[in-house]
């Protein structure tokens, strides 16, 4: 092992970690801003990486309509999850309603397209660095756009109506009320718009790994130890915590062994849980509502 | 508006859970899933036709090998024209794509008077069957590999296939003798990489123990959770070893993506000896020559050993290739076989007496039948309830996209080119 080989996991890393940021900055934002306790998160991940899977190798869509039907597809199961499994302010009742939720999709899916994996088998070039350090193309292609569009989202809700209505209602829903704002069809809309991020993070994920079934339950575990760690609500320090913990799996997996991945990155996060609870970019001034 | 949408979801759900509680079995119920090449209803004063029954994952994610099973079955009947000794043969399929299916088929086939059994693709319930099969008296020809397959003695429950410990042996001596034959290296001088699933450390821990035996240095083992993704780190640090042989065991889908993007790295083990599982399916040819080419793996004797090392074997293939369109993979040929084993019973018993499963059971249990003699090439011969004649594996190389075998010497139609890049 030397240090070469080490940079070049590393930088790797970053490229995975950026795509699990931004997965994981979506279920930040239902969690952590929009207060909805979503556990079909990773359900509807994986559905959206089997829609990119089919969009490309069986109805052979072009890349428009393909990324135009997710964000749709994803858009309206937003809408249809707030109307129903998610029309209750009762936490304990949303998480049993999404669990059973993620449960029927990912039977159907099951049901629909077996449990045998789906890859795109795309073959990724390599951008050298250096002789000995190098990046997949796809992968550097995705954490660029990953943090665009985390940007433009920041961008979206500070600078157009919106997204000031939004942040208007996560603060304080009442008072947005009495300004006017339409709070349920706000939070509709606000939640609509995350799932169309969880629609985008389903296209990265399938042109970077594979598809099955079970796919997004490991994402959400992902998603969940990223937006906990980082502080609920907190959507760059969600981007950040993310690529930390791409960077510190990787790093486990390098020096320890892949054997010790889960037992370790679990022990890090009780850790930080334990040191930080209110989280690693979240203030104690400031928990759970910062956008 | 609310109590209306409520209810539509409650019937949805109640829709599907019915629809699921149907789906086990009950497609093999509904299509009356029984090859009867007998043709025709029984005609007076003929016997019965008597019904071998297999259960095998014919969906779920398995399904592709169950559905060869069921294949390979049917080609197995077919080409004895459906009857032993002028009493015709059927075989009912069912379908278990879970333990708790497989046992729900198992029960219901039995209740429908079926008292002999051949093991379906996986055996994933045969642990459980074992002592079932006894209490039932149901002959039960098994296919599981499992170590603690048998637990004490039994009268109905035969293991006849390979048993998992032999497996790890072939795959360590087979490596011992790709370091001595092509990379002039013994034993304690070869040095080999193990990369692994953990959901397959059964496996490894028995092929750890036969490197030890052989005096194989393992200087990397490395397990991983079925979940990993990100497969840089461990691609990385093979990189950065020196060793000779490269052994994954691994399935479709840890696999694939982990030789996809070793090829993306631009590395190439020096040799790749993959054990089994996947390495010796049409799913692993499928990723290319460019990646498969060279790569060797150790495999139960497939469709394609040489001729004159197994009876039969041009047949099963022709008529197998012929039957399904595709080439047999070896879990056909050990459907196959498995039929095969049952029919040879039935033919040493006479048909009036095949209702008779204590005298099947004696017959099976003194069975004597040499290797070569059937087709998937292993014999059959009985010491404790397990075979001790299905020890022999193959190794196969992979040539544009073709498994072609290149060991033993008896079963070979290639020679191995090793390294490859030479």
């Amino acid at each position: 092992m030397n240090l070469t080989s080490y940079i070049a996991v590393v930088i790797n890393a970053i490229c995975v970690g950026g795509v699990y940021g931004l997965t994981s900055s979506a279920w930040s934002f239902q969690v952590g801003s929009l207060r909805f306790a979503n556990f079909a998160y990773g359900a509807s991940l994986m559905v959206s990486m089997y829609l990119t899977y089919y969009g490309l190798r069986e109805w052979n869509l072009p890349w428009a309509v393909i990324i135009l039907m997710v964000l749709a597809v994803n858009f309206l199961l937003g809408l249809f999850m707030r109307k129903t499994v998610l029309n209750t302010n009762e936490r304990g009742t949303q998480i049993l309603c999404t669990t059973g939720f993620s449960l029927i999709m990912i039977n159907l899916v099951t049901f629909i397209c077996t449990a045998y994996p789906r890859n795109l088998s795309l073959v990724e070039k390599r951008l050298y660095l250096t002789p000995e350090i190098s990046v997949g193309a796809i992968q550097l292609t995705c954490f660029v756009l990953a943090a665009i569009i985390l940007f433009s989202f920041q961008l979206y809700l500070q600078k157009t109506w919106t997204g000031r209505a939004i942040r208007a209602v996560v603060q304080n829903r009442s008072v947005a009320t009495l300004m006017g704002i339409n709070s349920n069809v706000i939070l509709d809309v606000a939640f609509a718009i995350s799932y169309m991020m969880i629609g985008i993070s389903g296209i990265m994920m399938m042109l970077m790994f594979q598809a099955e079934p079970i796919a997004g339950e490991y994402m959400q575990t992902i998603a969940f130890i990223v937006c906990v760690s980082a502080g609920l609500g907190s959507l760059s320090g969600a981007f950040y915590t993310g690529i930390i913990v791409a960077i510190v799996s990787a790093s486990i997996n390098f020096f320890i062994g892949s054997k010790f991945h889960d037992p370790l990155l679990f022990a890090i996060f009780v850790i930080i849980l334990i040191v930080r609870p209110y989280g690693i970019f979240n203030s104690k001034k400031n928990v759970a509502r910062t956008l | 508006m609310k109590k209306k949408l409520s209810c539509a979801l409650t019937i949805l759900l109640l829709a599907t859970t019915i629809a699921g509680c149907k789906s086990p079995g009950g497609e093999a119920r509904s299509n009356a899933d029984t090859a009867n090449l007998g043709g025709g209803a029984v005609e007076a004063g003929e016997m019965e036709p008597y019904r071998i029954g297999m259960i095998t994952q014919l969906t779920g994610a398995n399904s592709y090998g169950g559905n060869e099973y069921k294949m390979g079955a049917e080609v197995a009947l077919e080409l004895i024209g459906g009857q032993v000794n002028g009493r015709r043969i059927e075989m009912v399929f069912a379908d278990g794509p879970s333990q708790e299916a497989t046992i729900a088929e198992y029960e219901r086939l039995y209740n429908d008077d079926i008292r002999l059994f051949v093991s379906g693709y996986g055996c994933i319930a045969d642990r459980a069957i074992m002592p079932m099969s006894d209490q039932m008296e149901a002959v039960y020809l098994s296919a599981a590999w499992d170590a603690d397959l048998l637990q004490g003695t039994s009268d109905y429950f035969f293991r006849v296939g390979a048993n998992i410990t032999d497996f790890a042996k072939n795959v360590a001596s087979l490596s011992s003798s790709i370091g001595e034959q092509y990379l002039n290296k013994k034993g304690s001088d070869l040095r080999v990489a193990v990369v692994y699933n953990t959901r397959l450390e059964h496996l490894n821990t028995v092929v750890k123990e036969e490197f030890d035996k052989e005096g194989i240095q393992i200087v990397l083992d490395e397990g991983y959770p079925g979940d990993i993704k990100d497969f840089v780190p461990i691609i990385t640090k093979l990189k950065d070893l020196e060793y000779d042989i490269f052994i994954p065991i691994q399935g479709a889908a840890d696999g694939i993506p982990f030789q996809q993007k070793m090829f993306e790295m631009g590395y190439c083990p020096p040799v790749t000896f993959g054990a089994g599982i996947l390495y010796d399916t049409p799913v692993f040819g499928d990723l290319g020559s460019e990646i498969t080419d060279g790569v060797l793996t150790t495999s139960y004797p497939t469709a394609y050993i040489a001729e004159d090392g197994a009876k039969g074997i041009r047949e099963f293939r022709e008529a197998f290739e012929k039957k399904a369109g595709h080439k047999p993979l070896t879990h056909a040929l050990q459907g196959y076989g498995l039929v095969q084993i049952a029919t040879k019973i039935l033919e040493q018993v006479p048909p009036e007496q095949w209702e008779d499963t204590a005298k099947l059971a004696e017959t099976t249990k003194a069975l004597n039948i040499p290797e070569g003699e059937l087709a998937w090439y292993w014999g059959v011969k009985f010491e404790d309830n397990s075979n001790v004649l299905a020890t022999q594996m193959v190794a196969n190389q992979w040539v544009d996209s073709d498994c072609l075998p290149v060991y033993p010497d008896n079963l070979k139609t290639s020679d191995a080119k090793v390294p490859w890049s030479e």
